[in-house]
């Protein structure tokens, strides 16, 4: 159907204003999951942190048990050591912003979530409608990561996969950022990059399905045997 | 003996390498979908004449035309190149079945009467002083064997399932392996179509437009034949791997049909060893774990299970009532042998014509391959192939 060039720019103007105010069902799931992700680490770090502690108070227990009585000095040095273990283990390890350089070495099932947060850092820099495009790849992201931690790291699925999340998607976004900033917001370099964005996301999509298909087509030969072994649809004797 | 019947177990012939011009035409396409492509074709080549022929957009239409069926050549070549994948189980006389036929064979040649000498005499020490019955102490050692031969039968029993499941996993592949080919063969009709409408343009184009005559014939029309070879061949080879795969399902058919007549025959020569003792000893031979061996086999399989049960009743009456008893018995050993020995040919059989099967399907497969790099190739120019406007219709 033919549309007048004025409905055309009416419509890219709304769409532009809607990425821009409404936030995607995508990018509230996105935002869900990265919310539970720095949650779990919290907890992670909290445990530690406990742990530590712990382990400080036991060793100067067993040390006034076995070597010499603690004393007053013992205790107060102890407290001190719990405090200082705590401390440290509140920032460490030391959560690394996922850059560039070393995506390529992330392994295969942790770099979903490397990709999403190094995307995540680079939102800001994007147009408004592409902004869309990459909450719907980080959407994709979140359901291609349980798939891809059971598949076999030498597959060439998983080298394609590798090859397409740590080096063709992080270029893109990359290749886009560089061009000035004066010409960013221009039809041309948006067009360009949401083009690219799409490929990426049909091309997740595929993988998505295409991992998922494996294990369907293991339910089906279980169905199909269980058929032929009691019902016998498929005669033994034919 | 008149209660069995001759078991012949039938290996599939070899499939044969399938030609180029055979390949098409191979899964059927219906008319509405013809007609559908033909449409899709008739766009694109439209398009393709309208635009000026030394601009980008040809070429980004040609290189459409480069990679046409891509993805749909490699999805068939990963499907049919399955069943090189798949191991010739059962096959191999060391694993599996093939072991445990043979150690079934060991245990009941140990059983067999006509090993024993003559089980009516009297035993005698050293040949002259009569000592002990030599009937009562064979069938005794039944009872021994009896574990280890219900054992085994078990195992038999798992390795038909599992070939029952390398049946339904054959099964599906097919099934995927068929979808494939309907691309295939979708695509197939796509590229055959545009060499007819591209030369028919070309021709129309000679007087008019020359220089455009000529980028189509030099570059449209050249990818278009390419991809044509291209993906015929990809067709034959997907054809050769489809019937292949039926001749490993046709194989393991013969082979399940084997275990069950060796398991029968076997549980069926000790039921008559257990009638034949009481004919000829008095002896109460209680062979509990093979019985109930038994009754599960006929429940799963109900075809030998009939078979089975006609057969001991005859074997009853004609143990009861034969004045040789043991012969009886005897015969039901030769038809255990009878039919572990058909297995046997059947499996050199088979072997042989999988070997000359794998053999052709290597060499297609790997001639294939150059082809499938090719249209890698141009896929990197293209850079994608998704939402060409030349893909095969969703079925």
């Amino acid at each position: 159907m033919a549309m007048m060039p004025e409905t055309r720019e009416a419509l890219a103007r709304y769409d532009e204003w809607l990425a821009r105010t409404v936030k995607s069902p995508d990018a509230i799931a996105v935002h869900a999951r990265r919310l539970e992700r720095k949650t779990r680490s919290i907890g992670r770090r909290l445990r530690n942190m406990l742990l530590g502690a712990l382990a400080v108070v036991l060793s100067a227990f067993m040390f006034g048990m076995f070597v010499a009585p603690l004393g007053f000095l013992g205790i107060v040095v102890t407290a001190l050591a719990a405090m200082s273990m705590m401390v440290f283990l509140s920032s460490w390890p030391r959560e690394r912003e996922p850059t560039l350089e070393k995506l390529p070495e992330t392994p295969l099932a942790a770099l979903p979530a490397q990709v999403e947060d190094w995307l995540e850092t680079q939102r800001k820099a994007l147009p408004a409608p592409a902004v869309r495009e990459v909450d719907r790849i980080m959407a994709q992201l979140g359901a291609l990561s349980p798939q891809l931690k059971k598949l076999d790291p030498t597959s060439v699925m998983a080298e394609d996969a590798r090859r397409l999340l740590g080096d063709h998607l992080p270029r893109l976004v990359r290749s886009y950022a560089e061009v000035p900033q004066t010409h960013r917001a221009s039809p041309e370099a948006s067009a360009h990059f949401r083009e690219g964005l799409k490929v990426v996301g049909t091309e997740i999509d595929r993988m998505t399905t295409t991992i998922a298909r494996e294990s369907l087509t293991a339910l089906e030969v279980e169905g199909r045997f269980l058929e032929t072994r009691y019902k016998g649809t498929d005669k033994v004797d034919d | 003996m008149a209660t069995e019947t001759k078991l012949k177990l039938d290996a599939p012939d070899p499939v044969a390498v399938v030609s180029l011009d055979a390949a098409a035409g191979l899964v059927p396409l219906d008319e509405g979908q013809k007609s559908e492509l033909e449409k899709r074709v008739d766009a694109f080549v439209d398009d393709l004449v309208a635009q000026d022929a030394n601009s980008p957009e040809f070429g980004k239409r040609v290189d459409q035309l480069a990679s046409l069926g891509r993805r749909q050549i490699a999805e068939a070549a990963g499907q049919s190149n399955r069943f090189l994948e798949r191991p010739v189980r059962a096959m191999e006389s060391d694993t599996g079945i093939g072991a445990d036929l043979t150690e079934l064979r060991r245990t009941v040649e140990d059983l067999d009467p006509s090993s024993r000498g003559d089980l009516t005499t009297r035993k005698k020490l050293f040949g002259i002083i009569p000592f002990g019955n030599k009937a009562r102490r064979y069938f005794d050692s039944y009872g021994s064997a009896q574990s280890h031969i219900a054992t085994i039968l078990k195992r038999l029993s798992g390795g038909k399932d599992e070939l029952l499941r390398d049946n339904a996993a054959i099964d599906v592949e097919r099934r995927q392996l068929w979808e494939a080919m309907g691309k295939l063969e979708q695509m197939i009709h796509v590229s055959k179509a545009l060499d007819g409408k591209l030369e028919a343009k070309a021709y129309e184009l000679d007087t008019g437009d020359p220089a455009k005559a000529k980028a189509i014939r030099e570059t449209a029309l050249f990818y278009t034949r390419q991809r044509t070879t291209d993906l015929l061949t990809q067709m034959a080879v997907s054809v050769q791997g489809y019937l292949a795969l039926d001749l490993v399902k046709k194989n393991n058919i013969e082979l399940v049909k084997g275990v069950d007549r060796a398991s029968t025959t076997t549980v069926s020569a000790l039921r008559t060893a257990v009638t034949v003792a009481q004919a000829l000893t008095n002896q109460k031979l209680v062979l509990d774990q093979i019985t109930a061996l038994n009754t599960t086999t006929a429940n799963v399989i109900d075809a030998t299970g009939t078979l089975l049960r006609t057969q001991t009743a005859e074997i009853h009456t004609q143990a009861a009532a034969s004045t040789i008893p043991l012969e009886t018995l005897k015969q039901a050993f030769q038809n255990i042998y009878a039919t572990m020995d058909s297995i046997d040919t059947f499996k050199m059989q088979a072997l042989e014509s999988m070997k000359v099967t794998v053999t052709s399907l290597s060499g297609e497969v790997e001639k294939s391959r150059s082809y499938i790099a090719r249209a890698e190739g141009t896929a990197l120019i293209e850079g994608k192939g998704s939402d060409s406007p030349l893909s095969p219709l969703e079925i």
